[in-house]
């Protein structure tokens, strides 16, 4: 994926992603693969600008969403010559992918920077080419994905893992199994950051118990 | 995707003046629409090695013979792990070498 490319170099990260690529069973079809890189069309771009939410803060062109769907028959055809270029040659501007990072006050005192989220505002172009692209590829997802994530896979629902994480601790226990539930958390990658172990709460005792850590 | 990711770039903006530019090197961009779907793509891959028999970690065994080792919204992950020593290590393995990567 390369999205943590800054890291690229750092000791054992290659090696550690070929074993990771070694290890995922799933891999896109050549025809697959064809559906998802052809060309893009006028009719894919049009179903992206009406889905797009309104009433949002434009970015650096200043251009709100509204815009493109009210004269939407009069644009769509310059935004599918102009995201058809970039995709053919591979790159953007800064024109057009550039994020205003602003802050945006939550509750409690503002004297504390700590009281205040950055947001990313993107320009209204750089959103429509995303959103086309999003929109090709969630359509693949479901036969990607693997069944137990829930979360952006059209189809899938929040209820059954709530409902399934009661009923495994009901097994667990109705089976007689030493249950643990470990719950991660992912974060940002952070400069010369090390593994951090959670065997701690193990390392004085032979057996693991019930329960959770994260 | 990648011509999006190559040349993504951000500025600060604070008290109505822009900061100067600078470009973006790592993770999933704030407020794009692939975001989510690109994470999930990355994310999937642990769920890949907790599956693959050659790490060999070991889930809640169910009553048909199948076992589940995860389940995860979005970036919210739960794994259901076999309470032995000799697993946790197996799973802590694992999650070394995936966030390596």
């Amino acid at each position: 994926m390369h999205l943590y490319t800054s890291e690229a170099n750092a000791p054992g990260t290659h090696e550690a992603r070929k074993v990771c690529w070694a290890r995922t069973s799933t891999r896109v079809s050549n025809e697959t693969n064809k559906e998802l890189t052809q060309e893009l069309t006028l009719k894919e771009i049009q179903e992206a600008i009406l889905v797009m939410q309104k009433d949002k803060a434009p970015g650096c062109d200043d251009i709100p969403t509204e815009f493109f769907q009210e004269f939407m028959s009069e644009v769509s055809p310059t935004l599918f010559q102009t995201f058809s270029t970039i995709l053919r040659n591979g790159e953007t501007s800064e024109l057009i992918n550039k994020g205003l990072i602003i802050l945006i006050p939550k509750s409690g005192d503002h004297a504390r920077i700590g009281n205040w989220r950055p947001i990313t505002l993107l320009g209204s172009l750089y959103k429509i080419l995303a959103k086309t692209l999003a929109m090709r590829l969630q359509t693949f997802l479901p036969n990607i994905i693997r069944p137990s994530q829930i979360g952006f896979v059209e189809g899938r629902c929040i209820l059954d893992n709530t409902f399934l994480a009661q009923e495994a601790q009901d097994w667990a226990e109705e089976s007689n199994q030493d249950l643990v539930l470990l719950l991660l958390d992912f974060r940002r990658p952070s400069i010369g950051s090390s593994g951090t172990s959670f065997l701690k709460p193990w390392q004085n005792s032979n057996s693991a118990h019930k329960g959770s850590g994260g | 995707m990648s011509s999006l990711y190559k040349s993504a770039s951000s500025a600060i903006k604070l008290n109505g003046v822009e900061g100067s530019t600078f470009p973006l090197g790592r993770s999933v961009r704030q407020g794009c629409p692939l975001s989510p779907y690109l994470f999930i793509l990355a994310t999937d891959i642990l769920g890949h090695m907790l599956d693959d028999h050659r790490f060999g970690v070991k889930g809640l065994a169910l009553p048909g013979g199948g076992k589940i080792t995860d389940q995860t919204f979005a970036d919210d992950t739960a794994l259901y792990l076999q309470g032995t020593r000799s697993n946790m290590e197996r799973t802590q393995k694992v999650l070394d070498i995936f966030c390596k990567a």
